[in-house]
């Protein structure tokens, strides 16, 4: 009896010593072709009409104003480079354009001429700073109302933002705007950013007012002296989630339904970001520095880590958010000042204090009303996050607004690890999932705050 | 209102009573005095017993009386100009009322044309009631004389007074445009003698009437109705300015007169160095390669000095009489020179480009605004006019007008929702000086022929050249951020100031064409003379031109959004400041360069018949009207839509007027007209400027409006210049364009557009009442418009899963700008024998749309308002008269509103909804107040005629 146990339990090892083997199998990787859509590109430079796929390791000089055709795709294999010579340039995109980079070999649409300045003697100094002030920026990605899909993957966005003439390419730019990196205006089309990394930005960095996923990317300065990094209108319906913002001059993500095209009322669910440092550069007082809900928005803000922003997390009364439908709650807040942490529930608006928000709220004054002021000393650099490579409390000076050189990622036995809330459900069905024409992955909630994850899952940067 | 009627019913009970008391102890004559060959009273008759010093003159409805007369043989002598004098011996032999009637008969003279037109002295009110009685359309006139005593200098504050028209007022408070039975702007236009003259205004297509100083002026009509002669773009009607014309005798006028605003008494006036302006911009210096640097721009005129304005000074001078054999050459000339001083203040709430669930409205930011405004005109004008013979007139005239103003608005721009506010007055506070100096320019020659060609054959011609320019240098926005906050004590004191930037721009606009018109006009002998047949034509080619460009400036501050440290202008340099985006300016390449030829040609026939024993009168006819517009725009085609247009069109325009003559003193008329209205040069060029209240754009897809007009009016000429009016209205609208607040550039970017709507039908109805009492008069006029219009709106409302949603939804309102009630009401003094003469003149315009927004039930409306003036004269010695005039007597406020309670945004305890000055009766949200102050002058006139 005791040999037959012995037998069972060995069988029983020995399925599960093979089965773990198998799952060794399971992380082999296999190469895939390189997708390629229509004939490549001939030319070396983009300008005017063009279609067809960017090879593998080539660069390209865009040097004018590109249209992608509605019906036409334009595709970048991984791997490859732009570099935008021309402060006139921009993508218009009216079919479809897919930019396919990988892990091991990222895509690059960037000006190298202008060299990243991320060492400047005060952190947040913007107007010595080529990525908002910089003569060659350029004029990003202008999705017209009826490109119905625009992806990008593994690909460094940089140093777009420049100012339009007196033409436009889309009849809802106004001459002499400043450009959005990317402005996708087809509420029915589709947009993708993921494990992509977008630089600069000098008005809002992106519009995405379509079906949209964007994921595990990272945004460094977006906006110059305003702008929120991700500000959803009418029509926008989709996801943030995994992404680490810096150094946002306002808000990393802000819905408003704002705008009366023939979409959808806007919907943009928020959850696993790191927003540090947002806020600093916004003019006007009060606009929030991450997380930012007015006019009629909803969608769900969870698990997401709040560092440093000069405003907390922001519902807005006047004009009023969706306020029926918006779900929110286990939001980390750390503040290194009285200034911040007395604004974790920013004083005017209409931010509901959760219970599972940390800190844990009992810091309010008993009697408090939404939107009071409050003064929270106590809190003054508490429950640090532990980030593995960034200084908190912050020394002075050092409110950075860009990721290099740091390292976002939670330490073990940091307080947020564990504290995730994996009990809702983002929205889903909106963006398809495929590697080339869609999402390759939608993480859903984590089980720590922010956007790295101690498993090793969300943002991979 | 209530205490100057009173007032008046006592002094006219006082007046009763002496009378009666007066006639207990001698000899009263009375009578009236009027005109043999027509019996129409004759005021200002002088009525005289010879030898003595007992006499009278005539009241203004020909009455005269002439008291305490001692017993006594007397000569009774009645002269009037230009009349036969009538004598007649009286005697008194007891206390009694003698009653002597007498009509004068006219010096004996052939009475050939010219002469009968002469008949009643140019500019009188007599000439301008008889022109309404006999002319063929339905027109409403201004006299010299009365504009001469009313309280207005320019024409456009003139045309107020006139039945059916409403006028649309600038920022700074002038009148300029007139809306004519409550049809806007567009649908009426401006001529001079008949002819239409080019416009500065780099906006509308007709020329601004506070352009024109009233004194240069024999007359103003208003012509309701268009005849197949007249052109046909117009709906509500025609201003037609006359100018003076040559008198059969010596006439000299002039005047001078000085004045004051009451808020320059109250407040300083914000001056600017007029000789800091640069003329001409880089580009215009340089050449468009020219990539400017910060000390191209200095910032002089930026520097604000509040100064005590100094009074306004205006004179003007007019000489005209008639030179060699037979009179046959006359020259008029009048000159005019005004240079005034003006402050208004105004406050704007400006809306939030989207409102919050079921329209809540939302506010983005306020404005409060100071204006201070010198305006310094020039009118110069030329008639001449040689009788060749009998047969044969022409005439030569020549207009020079010129407009300069220099303006300074001074903005205090709060933003005032979305924003953590702590409260009114609080946070980031921008302060704006805008300088502005306009040079506006009319010169217009016309030349014009008369001729009879042959028995019952005549022609006429016109030809006119005319340029109109405007240029605006160095329009200079200068713009800094004011920090305040509350100090431990509850006091707002200001934390910083920084400089934010400054716009500068150079704008120049050309209007120039050459036009020329021919009429011949058969009245042939075999019919009778009760036909006259009409034809004509008439041809116009115009070339408008427009030059802009644009710089800015932007502080080189250390730290983004934190701007320059600001204490004053000079402290500003090129190591502080940097020339924003496109340093070559932007003339080579932008929407507001641009240049419009418009070919206008159109020919008609009218005939007129006189049917029923000349009883009725029937005029109909057809005109037909060509456009040919062609525009462009600086800028690059393959780029940007609509950067060159031609649009051609052609209308049939028929038209019918009967007048019926009920009897010699009533009209019945009926009329049936088809007329036009052009879109402006400037709003189908495609194109973004900046504007007052938010920026403007163009649309290439404007339609011109076409219009069914019907017309009926009954006017009954009872004595004198005494008339009754009674008329009502309806007009067919197809395209009628209005300007529309849209976000075609995103959904915070809030422009303004104007936009063809839905058919539209206007109808009203119009009474005019002017009646003497001896020296009294009143004269009131009223008009009811009502117009619908049907246009879909925005509504945010909540879905079925509650979610927001924007719904359209039917949304039914008059036509923007358009008050269904506007009056008049004048009481009039005049005293002939004293030369005393005074005008109490009120004006009511009932509440209209002054904005539109696209979303239902928040359109802007201006609520009714009344403005009283006052005016008089006295003479002092024969031909030396003194006057003084009271503009807007009550400082009345224009208010507008939003038709919403203001309880959400008056509570203090709310101060991210809190609005401040909010104190309308009604509760509604104030959202725009405009005070203008009082205006005085006073002045001296020399009168020789």
């Amino acid at each position: 009896m005791k040999q037959l146990n012995f037998f069972i339990l060995a069988v029983i090892a020995g399925i599960l010593l093979f089965a773990s083997c198998k799952k060794k199998n399971d992380a082999t990787n296999i190469a895939v072709k390189q997708t390629q859509i229509g004939a490549f590109i001939a030319s070396d430079t983009l300008n005017g009409s063009i279609k067809g796929t960017m090879k593998t390791g080539k660069t390209y000089i865009m040097t004018g104003p590109c249209t992608i055709n509605f019906g036409d795709t334009v595709l970048m294999q991984s791997g490859v480079t732009i570099n935008v010579v021309s402060p006139t340039a921009y993508f218009l995109v009216q079919g479809v354009f897919i930019s396919l980079g990988t892990k091991d070999s990222a895509n690059w649409i960037t000006v190298k001429s202008i060299s990243k300045q991320d060492n400047l003697t005060n952190a947040q100094n913007a107007s010595n700073d080529p990525a908002f002030t910089s003569p060659n920026l350029w004029l990003g990605f202008q999705c017209d109302t009826c490109c119905p899909l625009c992806v990008m993957k593994w690909t460094h966005l940089e140093f777009a933002g420049g100012v339009f003439g007196t033409t436009t390419p889309l009849s809802a730019i106004k001459s002499g705007a400043k450009s959005y990196c990317v402005y996708f205006t087809n509420p029915s089309g589709v947009f993708v950013f993921e494990d992509s990394w977008l630089y600069g930005g000098v008005d809002d960095p992106m519009r995405p007012n379509g079906k949209f996923c964007i994921m595990r990317s990272t945004f460094e300065k977006s906006g110059y002296i305003g702008g929120d990094c991700l500000n959803v209108k009418h029509g926008g319906v989709g996801i943030a989630a995994y992404n680490l913002f810096v150094g946002t001059a306002t808000n990393g993500t802000k819905a408003a339904d704002k705008g009366t095209n023939s979409g959808p009322t806007c919907q943009f669910d928020m959850y696993n970001n790191t927003y540090v440092n947002g806020g600093y550069r916004q003019v006007q007082t009060g606009r929030g520095g991450n997380i930012n809900y007015e006019q009629g928005a909803f969608g769900q803000a969870y698990n997401n880590l709040i560092v440093n922003c000069k405003f907390g997390y922001r519902i807005v009364g006047n004009p009023i958010a969706d306020t029926a439908h918006i779900r929110y709650g286990y939001n980390y807040q750390y503040g290194d000042a009285d200034s911040i942490v007395g604004q974790f529930y920013p004083v005017g608006y209409i931010t509901v204090p959760q219970s599972t928000d940390i800190p844990a709220i009992s810091y309010l004054p008993s009697g408090y009303t939404l939107g009071a002021t409050y003064s929270a000393h106590s809190l003054v650099g508490a429950n640090n996050p532990m980030f593995v490579n960034y200084p908190l409390p912050c020394p002075t000076g050092a409110v950075i607004n860009y990721a290099s050189g740091f390292d976002f990622h939670l330490q073990s036995t940091s307080p947020a690890v564990g504290k995730g809330f994996k009990g809702f459900s983002p929205m889903s069905n909106q963006v398809p999932v495929d590697p080339v024409f869609g999402a390759t992955k939608i993480n859903g909630p984590g089980k720590d705050i922010g956007c790295y994850q101690t498993d090793g899952t969300g943002n991979q940067h | 209102m209530s205490l100057i009627s009173k007032r008046i019913f006592l002094l006219i009970l006082l007046m009763c009573v002496k009378t009666f008391l007066v006639t207990g102890y001698s000899a009263t004559i009375k009578g009236n005095v009027s005109d043999k060959q027509n019996s129409e009273p004759l005021a200002g008759a002088i009525v005289m017993l010879t030898g003595t010093t007992y006499g009278a003159t005539t009241g203004l409805d020909g009455s005269y009386i002439i008291r305490n007369i001692p017993k006594g043989e007397y000569d009774l002598e009645v002269k009037y100009f230009s009349f036969e004098t009538f004598k007649k011996h009286i005697s008194v032999t007891d206390v009694e009322v003698i009653i002597i009637n007498c009509q004068l008969s006219q010096l004996s003279k052939t009475l050939n044309e010219v002469q009968v037109t002469a008949k009643y002295n140019n500019g009188t009110d007599e000439q301008a009631r008889n022109m309404e009685k006999n002319s063929n359309n339905l027109l409403n006139i201004l006299s010299a004389r009365t504009i001469e005593l009313l309280p207005d200098i320019t024409v456009a504050n003139l045309l107020q007074r006139v039945s059916g028209v409403q006028v649309e007022r600038d920022a700074n408070g002038e009148a300029k445009y007139a809306t004519i039975r409550g049809m806007d702007k567009r649908y009426n236009y401006t001529t001079v003698n008949g002819v239409k003259i080019a416009s500065p205004d780099d906006k509308a297509r007709f020329v601004p009437l506070d352009i024109f100083p009233a004194e240069i002026l024999d007359r103003v009509e208003v012509i309701k109705s268009l005849t197949p002669d007249m052109e046909g773009d117009a709906v509500g009607g025609v201003t037609n300015l006359v100018m003076k014309k040559a008198p059969d005798h010596l006439v000299v006028y002039a005047t001078a007169a000085t004045g004051y605003n009451q808020n320059l008494f109250d407040e300083h006036y914000n001056s600017f160095d007029k000789g800091a302006i640069v003329a001409k911009d880089p580009t215009a210096l340089h050449g468009v390669k020219y990539v400017a640097a910060v000390t191209d721009f200095p910032l002089g005129s930026s520097v604000i000095k509040s100064i005590q304005a100094p009074p306004n000074d205006l004179f003007s001078l007019s000489l005209g009489n008639r030179f060699l054999k037979d009179k046959k050459l006359g020259v008029m000339f009048s000159g005019s020179y005004q240079n005034t001083f003006k402050e208004t203040n105004n406050l704007f709430f400006k809306p939030a480009s989207q409102p919050d669930v079921n329209n809540v409205p939302e506010f983005d930011d306020l404005d409060l605004r100071k204006y201070s405004t010198q305006e310094t005109r020039i009118g110069l004008h030329t008639n001449i006019d040689y009788h060749i013979n009998d047969k044969n007139t022409i005439s030569l005239y020549g207009l020079f007008l010129q407009l300069n103003q220099l303006e300074e608005r001074n903005v205090i721009d709060t933003v005032i929702t979305a924003v953590n506010r702590p409260g009114p007055g609080l946070g980031n506070v921008d302060f704006q000086d805008r300088t502005t100096l306009t040079k506006q320019n009319i010169q217009n020659l016309q030349l014009k022929g008369e001729h009879v060609v042959a028995n019952g054959l005549k022609a006429d011609w016109t030809g006119a050249i005319s340029k109109a320019t405007s240029d605006v240098p160095d329009r200079t926005e200068f713009t800094t951020t004011n920090t305040f906050s509350k100090d431990t004590s509850g006091k707002i004191k200001q934390a910083g100031a920084t400089f934010k930037s400054s716009t500068k721009s150079w704008e120049r606009t050309t209007d120039q064409d050459m036009q020329g018109f021919l009429n011949i006009t058969y009245t042939p002998a075999v019919l009778d003379e009760k036909v006259e047949f009409k034809g004509g034509g008439m041809y116009r080619s115009k070339d408008r031109d427009n030059y802009y460009n644009e710089y800015k400036i932007d502080p080189k501050s250390a730290h983004a959004g934190v701007g320059v440290p600001y204490t004053n202008v000079q402290s500003l340099n090129d190591t502080t400041l940097k020339l924003g985006t496109s340093p070559t300016g932007i003339a080579h390449q932008n929407d507001l360069t641009y240049h419009v030829h418009e070919n206008i040609w159109a020919y008609y026939v009218q005939a007129k018949l006189h049917l029923l024993d000349n009883k009725l009168e029937v005029l109909g006819g057809v005109r037909i009207e060509n456009t040919h517009v062609s525009d462009s725009v600086e800028l690059d085609p393959k780029v940007r839509d609509a950067v060159a247009g031609v649009f051609d069109y052609m209308d049939v325009l028929p038209s019918l007027h009967l007048k019926y003559k009920l009897s010699n003193k009533e009209n019945l008329r009926l009329s049936y007209f088809e007329s036009i209205s052009r879109p402006g040069f400037y709003e189908v060029v495609t194109h973004t400027a900046p504007g007052e209240d938010f920026d403007e754009i163009g649309n290439p897809h404007l339609n011109h409006s076409v219009a069914q007009n019907l017309d009926a009016r009954y006017e009954w000429f009872p004595k004198g210049i005494d008339q009754v009016l009674i008329g009502g209205f309806y007009k067919n609208i197809d395209n009628p364009i209005e300007y529309l607040l849209v976000r075609p550039g995103g959904p915070s970017l809030q422009q303004i557009q104007p936009n063809n709507i839905p058919n539209t039908v206007n109808y009203g109805s119009e009474l005019v009442v002017t009646k003497y009492f001896h020296y009294f008069g009143v004269s009131a006029n009223y008009t009811y418009t009502h117009s619908s219009v049907n246009v879909s709106k925005d509504l945010v409302g909540l879905d079925s899963l509650k979610h927001q949603k924007i719904y359209t939804v039917s949304d039914t309102r008059p036509l923007q700008g358009q008050a269904a009630h506007v009056g008049n009401l004048a009481l009039i003094y005049k005293n002939p024998k004293s030369g005393f003469d005074a005008h109490l003149s009120l004006q009511y315009t009932g509440r209209h749309i002054a904005l539109l927004s696209e979303w239902a039930g928040l359109n802007y409306w201006q609520k009714g308002t009344t403005f009283f003036d006052f005016s008089c004269e006295k003479r002092i010695v024969k031909h030396l008269f003194t006057y003084a005039k009271v503009n807007n007597l009550l400082n009345t406020p224009t208010i507008v509103e939003l038709t919403y309670s203001s309880a959400r945004f008056t509570d203090a305890g709310k101060p991210a909804f809190y609005l401040p000055y909010q104190n309308l009766a009604d509760k509604n949200i104030l959202v725009e107040r405009n005070l203008y102050g009082r205006n005085y002058l006073v002045g001296i006139r020399y009168k020789l005629d």
